[in-house]
């Protein structure tokens, strides 16, 4: 397997449309690496980049040292399944994975036994006659993984793989994949525009909006110390939840008001506010729904708020209520065991250690 | 002396001579299999029945170029072919020509591979033979035949099944143009015009996209369709006389990126690492330049367009294909 060095990597098109600005990524042997973001980010044309499939306006890409700029595709030893596979519909299911090997003329002995290994490992042995016709969503999707398995490449690059299937089958191949990466050992890199994938699939994800790295970190960093509020936003279902709140400084005490709300700050993000001269000053606070409690949970806590519920949702393990807090919607995932409903009043208690403070100009973060 | 008698409707064979039999009877099994024609054979020598073989692998190779349906679309797509022959060769070829079809063109990086089109074969089993069109060295159409109930979607996903495909399978790099959908053969040719044009605007004013639809084409196609002269004399009241040189690639970049993000300027100076007042400055050096304001909508438009057709003017002025 290999490892890859992205350096200043940067894709304008011709008509000036800059798609990827000044990337910069190490990616180990053997990682699972996800680029994640929304459409049009530059995460696809990155991934296009390292197979060559786009051209690299300026920057390098080494593959094991390598320099890779300029070598063609089928001469960087990657493999690729996209979102829109197809299988033939005419051939087996060994046939469908052999066809690559058999048009790079492959001895037939060697084709025979690569697909009989990720026939294996993809537990599709009892299937090998079968045609496509005949197989389910998640079985043709272990096809087309198979197809780039038997190339037994250096680095495999998925983009967006499971897109196109219901969110049951979903679930189930985001599963394989991570067996798959385990299994195999391989360095991957993943695409994908869906934050719960890239959580739970990656060992380090590459958060990216209009062409720029945001953020490169484990899924825990990004979840817990998102370093501005584009990735504290986008990383995270439902959503964090984002207020302007005002900044008062008292020696080394802080507290921020959040419409007719004050709240008291913890010692070190109070220092931090101090630190960085925003006293009087309005900043976002940022808090995700799973630390605004209902009070009747704590009831000792002194930063508490009252709310009307306008939306109640059971979800089964757990509830979220949305309210309106100073001038914004909220939303609070509490236990399912909780009393109130739609229309209700309700005193929420905020966990303030777990807030996080973004500055409101530059939007990066103050502190987590 | 061996000769060849043509019979159309049955065989008599009559073949002493052992050496190229099975090579002979091959050959004519191919041909019946082809034209529906036999023939008897009457070969004395081993010369005799080489020339025989000969004779008949070139009534084969003829009759194969004669019916060949690629050949039959390559004409349709490139000529006004005569109602009557259009019928007749349709007919004689198999081809329905009254039938929803639409019509793929790929391109792709350097020359089309072996592998490219074997892939595409593969893909459309029960109609290639009768699909694919070699158009050029780097482009091959698709005259796709639709299912009654096949919606714009899945046009659209087949669009992009078969750029997924050639890219994971083959390795290469593809645009593709697909057209709207035409219910005739004898349209073909003005079809193939449109979806040409549509990859041609689709790789100048959307180069980001690898797949273009020929009925959604934007402000590019408007460009396009503008006399030379027309767009320069437009470049010339924007950029003066320097239109093709004006901006420097900083400034362009720099535009760019502030049109990019909707003429935000704390978005745009974070994205380019530089602080607001430099970004400020450069807005400024445009408008010194071209009198447009980029952080007024309008101005911001106008200087849009007008890249637009800078780009169309000089990409055209290098192909010389306008």
């Amino acid at each position: 397997m290999a490892s890859l060095s992205l350096k200043g990597i940067e894709k304008v098109y011709a008509n000036g449309f800059h798609a990827v600005k000044d990337f910069n990524l190490e990616i180990a042997d053997k990682e699972f690496i996800i680029f994640v973001g929304p459409s049009g980010c530059g995460k696809s044309t990155t991934l296009r980049m390292i197979a060559g499939l786009e051209d690299i306006s300026g920057g390098t890409l080494e593959i094991d040292g390598k320099k890779m700029n300029d070598v063609e595709p089928k001469d960087r030893d990657i493999a690729m399944v996209f979102q829109n596979y197809a299988l033939y519909p005419h051939m087996t299911v060994y046939d469908n994975m052999a066809f690559g090997l058999k048009l790079r003329k492959v001895p037939k002995a060697e084709i025979d036994q690569k697909v009989h290994h990720a026939a294996k490992i993809l537990d599709l042995e009892h299937l090998l006659d079968r045609k496509p016709a005949a197989l389910s969503g998640g079985q043709r999707q272990r096809v087309a993984m198979g197809r780039a398995i038997v190339r037994n490449p250096k680095v495999f690059l998925m983009d967006e793989p499971l897109s196109n299937l219901d969110a049951k089958l979903r679930v189930q191949m985001r599963i394989e994949i991570s067996k798959l990466h385990q299994d195999l050992g391989a360095t991957m890199i993943y695409v994908t525009h869906d934050q719960t994938e890239a959580m739970t699939l990656g060992t380090r994800i590459v958060v990216m909006k209009d062409g720029v790295v945001q953020q490169v970190d484990t899924p825990q960093n990004l979840y817990n110390a998102p370093c501005n509020l584009f990735v504290a936003g986008f990383i995270g279902s439902p959503q964090m939840n984002f207020m302007d709140a005002v900044v008062n400084v008292e020696g080394d005490k802080a507290t921020l008001t959040v419409g007719e709300h004050v709240l008291k700050v913890p010692a070190a993000k109070a220092k931090a506010l101090a630190d960085g001269g925003y006293n009087g000053k309005t900043v976002i606070m940022g808090i995700r729904p799973e630390d605004v409690h209902d009070a009747a949970d704590i009831p000792t806590s002194d930063s508490v708020i009252e709310a009307t519920i306008k939306v109640y949702e059971l979800l089964g393990a757990e509830v979220y209520l949305y309210y309106d807090f100073g001038g914004t919607q909220m939303t609070a995932r509490v236990n399912p065991r909780t009393q109130i409903r739609t229309g209700d009043k309700a005193v929420f208690a905020l966990d303030m250690d777990k807030i996080h403070l973004f500055d409101k100009e530059t939007e990066l973060t103050i502190c987590n | 002396m061996g000769c060849i008698y043509m019979q159309p409707t049955f065989t008599i064979m009559r073949y002493d001579m052992a050496t190229h039999f099975a090579e002979l009877e091959h050959a004519l099994k191919m041909l019946k299999q082809l034209t529906g024609i036999s023939l008897d054979i009457h070969a004395d020598t081993p010369e005799e029945e080489e020339q025989a073989l000969i004779q008949v692998r070139r009534l084969y190779n003829a009759y194969r170029e004669k019916y060949n349906p690629g050949q039959f679309l390559q004409n349709l797509l490139t000529q006004d072919l005569p109602a009557a022959e259009m019928l007749r060769e349709a007919g004689r070829l198999h081809i329905s020509l009254e039938e929803p079809r639409v019509l793929f063109l790929l391109e792709m990086k350097g020359s089309l591979t072996e592998s490219a089109a074997e892939i595409l074969k593969l893909l459309f089993p029960s109609q290639a033979a009768k699909a694919l069109i070699p158009v050029n060295e780097s482009q091959l159409a698709i005259a796709y035949t639709l299912r009654a109930s096949e919606t714009e979607e899945e046009i659209r996903r087949t669009a992009h099944m078969i750029v997924d495909t050639l890219s994971a399978e083959a390795l290469v790099s593809v645009k593709l143009a697909y057209s709207a959908r035409f219910d005739t053969l004898s349209a073909l040719r003005s079809v193939y015009e449109e979806t040409a044009l549509a990859l041609r605007i689709g790789q100048m004013f959307y180069p980001e996209q690898n797949i273009f639809c020929s009925d959604q084409l934007g402000i590019g196609r408007l460009i396009v369709s503008l006399p030379l002269s027309v767009c320069e004399q437009f470049l010339n009241e924007i950029w003066g006389g320097n239109a093709l040189t004006a901006m420097d690639a900083e400034i362009t970049a720099t535009v760019n990126c502030f049109l990019q993000n909707n003429l935000n300027i704390a978005e745009t100076a974070r994205q380019l690492h530089m602080h607001r007042n430099t970004l400020i400055y450069r807005i400024g050096q445009v408008q010194k330049q071209t009198g447009l304001d980029l952080r007024n909508f309008e101005d911001a438009m106008q200087f849009k367009i007008a890249a637009m057709i800078r780009n169309y003017v000089r990409t055209t002025k290098i192909t010389g294909n306008k």
